[in-house]
């Protein structure tokens, strides 16, 4: 038994564990792990990801792209979820101490709070323009209009925290994925069969580099917060292996689904094509489930990391946030009504500030504990009386550097722009720790001890 | 245990609708591959799904452990069937096919969906398992 399983000596002042380690009695299956990580992936977000494919490679090329993309954040992920099964903390926790308190505080908000609030934003947007899409003549399906009433929806469950997270993607993983595969018969069958859809041309071709920097940079933000989930499963590999099979069996399926439909109809909105080729019903609910089982993980993560440093229940910070959100969504809605280029600019701009960050999350866990001798089941384990400095400038240095360096050093060309950052994060990090070790300097400036809730 | 012994005998009963969901499958398949393969999909995950529950709950005495595993089982055919009904009267799968094979499909899928809900609330009520397991 570990030791934070004998005595739970946490007060959970904030609620779901947002600051303190999940207690083993609250821990939850592999089956949930998988469902709730998949449940993030199936939005219509990732197919229009692959319909981006669709338009940049044939369908054999599309298929491998996905295998290498997802193949590559599943390494990641599969890095960083053992920290959260290990520790059971949230990422924004387990950054506390590779950057300190307060790093972990600013890095949390950075590296998760503002993009994951930022994806819901999009995520939102991008529901009001589904809706508009499905039902053109409704007044009450305006982006505008779909975009506030979508993300009332959505803030429920997140609301309630993890067991809601789970509940609806109970509901909702197998319906997408279903009628993920449903659009891929529809473009089969108007392709001309398997044979036919393999032999039509994209658009505009591109590097085979290039799809894989977009596959990446789709969903590297939460290959770093893996941790936000598997802190509640059972055993320390539960989250990697849910993380890996979701990836690696139903991204791939879901990427080149997309970009089949795409090849056949040349359109990227899949929603539209399936209610277009007779998915009826089926569409809309698509939309509606897709979405909601994803965007109310972004508001979670974005409550967790705030509530690192706002010291009031997390429930309230997914209301506050939240309606920033919608509020920025409806305000998208009004300004760029449906043009597709905010939502591409801000994956951009996400696959290349973010992974640095979670590389030195990564070294500090895995190589500069190792270095230091510490057994991997007794990494992280937080007790009230912990200290930890307020700052790691060791952490804060090499995240900087290595994103400076991998954004506007290295010439693209070398590889894909947000792994070159993380490893870059890693390679700085433990570098510079151990070297520090050896000249006895310190890591850490000032100090910071938590309490029994956390804070 | 009186909650194992109805658990096998709906799970078992449950068994029958993705057979039928199969035979259905079989039956488009000759009209429209296509719809076939999505019907197929369905059967299967149902079938495997609940299927799986036998050997899980052979050996297990304790109820909230057993309450548990129905509910783990049931939100997979809850779920399918969920999906079932949103699907089969689409315009895709009547095109070519005729009314009776999806309203059948629908039919399956609405009576697995409402069955499984149950299971869940037994299991929540009589083991006191947990909803998100």
């Amino acid at each position: 038994m570990r030791k934070n399983e004998e005595v739970w000596p946490w007060e959970d002042k904030y609620g779901d564990y947002a600051l303190v380690p999940v207690p083993k009695k609250e821990t939850r299956s592999l089956l949930t792990m998988f469902y709730t990580y998949t449940g993030v992936l199936c939005c219509i977000a990732a197919l229009w990801g692959g319909s981006v494919l669709g338009l940049q490679f044939y369908l054999k090329d599309a298929i491998w792209v996905a295998v290498v993309g997802s193949a590559i954040l599943a390494v990641i992920g599969g890095l960083t979820a053992p920290i959260g099964g290990i520790s059971r903390c949230s990422t924004y926790v387990n950054l506390r101490p590779a950057f300190g308190n307060v790093g972990s505080q600013v890095w949390g908000t950075i590296v998760s709070g503002i993009p994951a609030l930022g994806w819901f934003t999009v995520q939102t947007w991008l529901f009001g323009i589904i809706m508009s899409t499905i039902f053109p003549e409704a007044p009450w399906a305006t982006v505008f209009w779909a975009s506030i009433w979508g993300g009332i929806l959505m803030l429920i469950t997140a609301y309630i925290g993890f067991r809601g997270l789970a509940f609806f993607s109970y509901l909702a993983v197998p319906f997408f994925m279903l009628l993920a595969g449903f659009g891929v018969m529809i473009g089969v069958q108007q392709g001309g069969g398997f044979a036919g859809l393999a032999s039509i041309a994209p658009a505009s071709p591109v590097p085979f580099g290039v799809g894989v920097t977009e596959v990446v940079g789709m969903y590297v933000v939460g290959a770093i917060i893996t941790a936000d989930i598997c802190r509640f499963a059972k055993k320390i590999w539960h989250g990697a292996a849910a993380w890996a099979i979701q990836l690696m069996i139903l991204q791939v399926y879901m990427l080149s689904g997309a970009a089949a439909i795409t090849l056949v109809t040349g359109e990227a909105n899949i929603a539209g094509a399936l209610l277009a080729a007779g998915a009826g019903i089926g569409a809309f609910l698509m939309a509606i489930l897709g979405q909601w089982s994803t965007n109310d993980n972004n508001i979670y993560s974005t409550s967790l990391a705030i509530n690192l440093w706002a010291p009031i229940q997390r429930k309230y910070i997914v209301l506050i946030a939240g309606a920033i959100g919608v509020a920025l969504a409806a305000l998208i809605a009004r300004v760029w009504g449906a043009a597709m280029e905010p939502f591409m600019a801000f994956l951009t701009l996400l696959g290349t500030f973010l992974p640095a960050a979670g590389g030195v999350l990564i070294a500090d866990f895995w190589l500069y504990r190792w270095y230091k001798g510490v057994p991997l089941r007794e990494r992280y384990q937080f007790q009230p009386g912990t200290k930890f400095g307020k700052v790691n400038w060791i952490g804060w240095f090499s995240a900087i550097v290595a994103t400076v360096l991998g954004k506007w050093v290295i010439p693209e060309s070398w590889g894909i722009m947000c792994l070159t950052c993380l490893i870059l994060g890693v390679v700085l990090y433990i570098v510079i720790a151990i070297a520090c070790d050896k000249a006895g300097a310190k890591m850490d400036l000032g100090e910071h001890t938590i309490d029994k809730t956390g804070a | 245990m009186e909650f194992k012994r109805y658990v096998k005998i709906s799970s078992g009963i449950i068994l029958i609708f993705p057979i039928v969901l199969l035979v259905l499958a079989a039956v488009a398949w000759s009209q429209n591959v296509f719809t076939g393969i999505v019907y197929l999909a369905i059967g299967i995950i149902q079938l495997v799904g609940m299927a799986l529950i036998f050997p899980r709950i052979s050996k297990e005495e304790d109820l909230w452990e057993l309450g548990n595993k129905c509910v783990q089982h049931n939100w997979i055919v809850l779920s399918l069937g969920l999906t079932g009904c949103a699907m089969f009267l689409a315009p895709f799968f009547t095109e070519g096919v005729g009314t009776a094979v999806p309203y059948v499909a629908f039919a399956v899928c609405l009576v697995t969906l409402l069955w499984s809900i149950f299971n869940l609330y037994k299991a929540v009520r009589e083991a006191k398992a947990r909803l998100i397991v």
